[in-house]
This record gives structure tokens, sequence and C-alpha cells, in this order.
């Protein structure tokens, strides 16, 4: 402490401890104020599209232009894999304005498909994707909102399947530990196939 | 820097080791709990940063009450063969 730079260098020194102090602080309440927090959310099915897809594919209506180019962009190469996909239509109230706290720097809000396959016992396709950086935009709420992605299966086979949809929500903070929370159970059979 | 006077005494140095402690976690615990009641990580860190910015004012510069007990060192004495020279001289 003697001179000018022996002074800078302690300062420096302690500011290592004071500044992960203090978050680690801010990290530990996070927990706290999340289980504060009460999430409402809503989902109701629309609509459910399932078709047969192949590169050489034409579409007939909208819907099918729609879901060929998602086909085509899911995957970008000469021979796509002939099989099922399906398409949902979607309204989604969704209240995450109480999970926002000091600790939260964005959310990262996923409809995600959960069902079940004989070979494959747990499958999860995310449909629909959203970010949610500050808390006045918290409050989704929309009507007829159309899923951004396919879902597909393994076996490229879809007929009969029974899933669940839910709204996932990864909660990014500021420091500490990513949180993964979830909430609405919806049962969405793909049995009633569009035909057109 | 060699430019200027920058050391301080033993007391002094004590002092500001004592005062950078204080400053820094009050400044830290202030900012923890005004951003914990606004909900606000910025105001926490601009506060921290306020806090910082005194705490080098206050401990960097060579203030002078941090040189208030200077170290007394005794009065140089001369050598012997020095005193011999001397004598000698005297003598001649």
């Amino acid at each position: 402490m003697y001179s000018f730079y022996n002074r800078g260098s302690t300062l420096l020194n302690f500011l290592c401890t004071v500044l992960p102090a203090l978050l680690i602080c801010l990290a530990l309440t996070s927990p706290i104020l999340l289980k504060k927090s009460n999430p409402e959310v809503n989902i109701n099915i629309e609509n459910v599209y399932m078709k047969k897809f192949s590169s050489a594919f034409k579409p007939v209506n909208e819907k099918e232009a729609i879901m060929f180019t998602k086909y085509i962009y899911h995957y970008p190469y000469r021979n796509a894999p002939r099989g099922d996909m399906a398409l949902m239509d979607f309204d989604l109230d969704a209240d995450l304005t109480s999970v926002f706290n000091w600790n939260v720097k964005e959310l990262f809000v996923y409809l995600v498909y959960e069902f079940q396959k004989p070979k494959q016992e747990f499958n999860q396709v995310v449909i629909w994707d959203y970010i949610i950086t500050d808390k006045k935009d918290a409050h989704i709420k929309g009507k007829n909102i159309e899923s951004k992605y396919l879902v597909t299966a393994l076996d490229n086979k879809l007929k009969g399947v029974q899933g669940n949809l839910t709204l996932y929500w990864d909660i990014i903070p500021n420091t500490g530990l990513l949180i993964q929370k979830s909430k609405g159970n919806v049962v969405v059979p793909i049995t009633k196939i569009e035909s057109y | 820097m060699a430019l200027i006077q920058d050391d301080i005494d033993f007391k002094g140095q004590e002092l500001t080791e004592k005062l950078m402690q204080l400053i820094l976690i009050v400044f830290a615990v202030i900012s923890f709990v005004v951003g914990f009641i606004m909900q606000s990580v910025r105001i926490s860190c601009y506060i921290m940063l306020a806090g910082m910015i005194i705490t080098a004012l206050v401990i960097l510069p060579p203030w002078p009450f941090y040189n208030k007990n200077p170290i007394k060192f005794l009065p140089v004495q001369k050598k012997e063969v020095e005193e011999k020279k001397e004598k000698e001289k005297k003598a001649n």
C-alpha cells in the first residue's frame, strides 16, 4: 500500500472478491423470486393438418403450399425423405409477466409436442418458439397461430399418434443457472386427417 | 509513479486498506438492497460502479492525512575512519 500502483493493485484484488460475492447473492435470489410467480397458460387447438410429403409433391391449396415450403426448409437436400408431416393451428394465452424478476435476462418460450411410438417411447418436437426480452411483452395472446415447424416422427409415420402439447419456457438469467419450466398440457390426437 | 511523491507512511497504509474494505463492502450491500427493491440489475451495477470510483479517489492519491505519522530516523552518525582522518588533520 506504499505506492500508487500498489494501492491500485490491492483495490482490483479486493474487487475480485466483492463483485463475485455480489453476483452469487444475485443468483441466489432467483429461485426464491421464482417461487412467488404464478404463470397462467391456456392452449387450445384449432386445427391439425397432416399430409404425406415427398420431393415431388405438388401442393393443391394454400395450406399445402405452406406445409410444402416448411418441408423443403426442414430437409434442405435433394432427396428429402417421404413421410407424414403435421402442422397445427392453435390459440395461446400465456401470461408470463410474473416470471420476470431482476435476474431474468430473457425468456425462450416454446411449444413442444410430446408423443409415443412403439419403438421410440419419448419423442419431443418443438413446433413453435418465441423470445421475450421485456416484461411488457410477457403476455402472449394469439388466436389461430400457425405452428412454425412441422411435426415429424423418426419412422415417418404419424397416423394414429396421440400426444401432448405443452408450453415450456427457459429462464435465461443474468447470473446463475438456466431454469426450465413448463405448464399446460393439451392432448392432441393426429387422427383426424384433413383430406383435400 | 516516480515523477511525484506518492508514498505514504505505515499508519496511512493501514488506514487505506481499512477504508478500501469498508467503502467497497458498504457499496456492495447498498447496491444489492437497492437493486432488489427496485428489481433492476442496471441500478445495482451503477451503484457498484460509483462505489469503485469513490474508493479509487479515496485511496489512490497520496492525500496529506495519510502522511501524518512520518517515520523518525535517528541522526546520521559519522564513521570511525572519517573521524580518524579529521583527528590527523587536526594534529597536523
